[in-house]
């Protein structure tokens, strides 16, 4: 039998010391890590700052160059500039926006049809049209439509006004057993011959000169319509943008939204207000779409 | 006490665990967080300054916009704005108030010729036509501004006349010439608007409504003078004694009102003359 005569803490002495051994390798290396964690990461930081600093000066001047157009567009001078500019091409243009569009409408309107009168107003990007004229039959009532119809750029279209003269055959009763053709506005026609020798000598009425509508009065004043014609109004819808500028509705708005105007103004230029297009009578003021021109049947007596 | 193996590299592990923590969380972890969102900050900021060639775009484009512009308007200044004395057909706003009062009726009368020469252009013949506005001579001379130039209403002397209907008559071609015409006004702005035509042909009657407006170029506007309660309390007592408000420097004067915007006040009494040159006018002749 052997004896151990050695304490047990000899040989648990040796494991002891590679413990210690092994738990500082660890212990160092924890140190080592947190150590380059914070480090690393500082100098990271460091970088970081260093690039974010470096990029604020580029930033910013591409920032002040992009409020320079803004602020150079915003300045007192460019916006009365631009509204001035803007005002003055708009006043112009819309001095030619209504022979325009009378000149576009002049080869639709047939030449049976003989106008009295030419109006047109704004309606939103729309414009209202009103013709006056005379015109002689049912048929030719139907064909101004028809012809009207053509103009481009319509939106729609209507007439009122027109006076039937065509004779209807009416019903027959004991003083007309025939149903003979009559005019609405005559009565019926009889039978018997002295009668009717009666109802025709009573229907006469008119024997010397009339001067009907102007006609033959040797003056310039307006032509009505003939006796046998009727004075038909043409309501027309179309495309045409007959907004005016409003200069003191511009310049107003102007004063009011602006700041205050340099003490010696620019010449011609007043100081402030909205930038851009000038304020329309209801807005801008384009010229009408000028029609196909040349595709008209015929032109109306108006013109020259 | 003897500590075992199992024990000490738990110790080791311990200070292993103690001294990463330490360094992820109080550094690494913060500083990379901050690392991130500097890196994005500098992500905007080269986005931004790589807009610099898109600003210089508009700035330039801006720049043209105005030049082009203004190259426009010049043109209007040259030939459809009164010009800066009554000799070239304008008015001269820098002369004193009381000599403005003179030389305005003067201009009105410059305005009436050009309007009326203008209202018959294209041959036709004028049924009614435009009336410029007249001044009452007694009208104080403080207010000739306000009434006859709009100013300071409009911020800028400008006259703007709304002369309502005017009728003419001719053919269809010089009715509608005398309409176009009005795009080459001299020395004004005009428009018309509501052209309506009547009549048979070849006499016709166009009727429309006509706006003119003179853009009134000066380089400075005189101050207002002193009026109405000063020269209502003028003495006659005194021979030569000046009238009251005329006197020195905090003498009533009642200038303040037509001063130009932004004009200094001067002195008790002073209205603030206008410093000419503030701006560099564009359209100077």
């Amino acid at each position: 039998m052997k004896l151990n005569l050695l304490p047990t803490t000899v040989s648990k002495g040796r494991q002891a010391q590679s413990a210690v051994f092994f738990s500082a390798i660890i212990a160092v290396a924890g140190l080592v890590i947190g150590g380059y964690l914070n480090v690393s990461s500082s100098k990271a930081l460091d970088n970081a700052r260093t690039d974010q600093q470096a990029s604020i000066d580029p930033a910013a001047a591409a920032y002040s160059k992009s409020v320079e157009a803004d602020t150079l567009m915003a300045s007192q001078n460019s916006v009365a500039l631009i509204r001035d500019a803007s005002l003055a091409k708009a006043m112009d243009d819309h001095n030619e926006v209504y022979p325009k569009l009378y000149d576009s409408l002049y080869p639709y309107i047939p030449s049976f049809y003989r106008v009295n009168s030419m109006s047109a107003n704004s309606a939103g990007d729309n414009a209202n049209v009103t013709l006056v004229g005379t015109l002689d039959t049912f048929q030719q009532y139907s064909d101004l439509m028809l012809a009207l119809s053509r103009y481009p750029g319509l939106v729609s279209i209507s007439r009122s006004g027109f006076q039937s003269q065509d004779e209807y055959v009416p019903n027959i009763d004991q003083v007309d057993t025939q149903g003979k053709p009559r005019k609405d506005s005559d009565g019926p026609i009889p039978d018997d011959k002295l009668e009717r020798l009666a109802y025709f000598q009573q229907s006469v009425q008119q024997t010397g000169f009339s001067g009907v509508s102007n006609f033959g009065t040797g003056t310039d004043s307006t032509k009505g319509a003939m006796p046998t014609a009727s004075l038909v109004t043409v309501q027309m819808t179309i495309k045409a943008n007959l907004q005016t500028p409003d200069p003191r509705a511009t310049l107003t708005a102007g004063a009011s939204a602006g700041a205050a105007a340099p003490t010696a103004p620019p010449t011609g230029v007043p100081s402030s207000g909205p930038p851009g297009a000038a304020a329309a009578r209801g807005g801008g003021g384009a010229a009408p779409p000028t029609a196909g021109g040349k595709k008209g049947k015929g032109k109306g007596d108006d013109e020259e | 006490m003897k500590l075992g193996r199992f024990a000490i590299l738990m110790i080791g592990i311990m200070i292993f665990v103690s001294a990463s923590a330490w360094g992820y969380f109080l550094y690494y972890m913060p500083n990379m967080k901050e690392v991130g969102m500097l890196n994005d900050n500098k992500t905007a900021n080269d986005a931004e300054a790589a807009k610099m060639p898109q600003a210089k775009k508009r700035v330039e484009k801006a720049k043209q916009m105005i030049d082009v512009k203004a190259a426009a308007w010049q043109k209007y200044v040259e030939t459809r704005t009164p010009g800066m004395s009554l000799k070239e057909h304008g008015v001269d706003l820098s002369v004193n108030p009381w000599q403005l009062a003179v030389d305005t009726p003067k201009f009105r009368n410059d305005i009436q010729r050009a309007v009326n020469e203008q209202v018959k252009k294209g041959g036709v013949k004028v049924l009614t036509s435009p009336l410029v506005q007249r001044l009452d001579p007694n009208l104080p001379v403080n207010q000739i501004l306000s009434t006859f130039y709009n100013y300071p209403a409009l911020k800028f002397p400008v006259l703007v006349f709304d002369f309502g209907t005017i009728t003419v008559q001719g053919t269809y071609k010089q009715i509608m010439d005398n309409v176009k015409a009005y795009t080459k006004m001299p020395h004004y702005l005009a428009v018309t608007d509501g052209l309506r035509l009547d009549g048979t042909s070849p006499l016709l009657t166009g009727t429309y409504n006509l706006s003119v407006v003179g853009f009134i170029r000066t380089k400075k506007i005189a101050p207002a003078v002193p009026e109405g309660g000063a020269a209502a309390t003028t003495s006659f007592g005194g021979m030569g004694g000046p009238p009251a408000g005329m006197g020195g420097p905090g003498a009533a004067g009642g200038r303040g009102g037509m001063r130009p915007p932004g004009a200094p006040s001067i002195g008790g009494g002073g209205g603030g003359a206008p410093t000419a040159g503030a701006t560099t006018p564009k359209g100077g002749d």
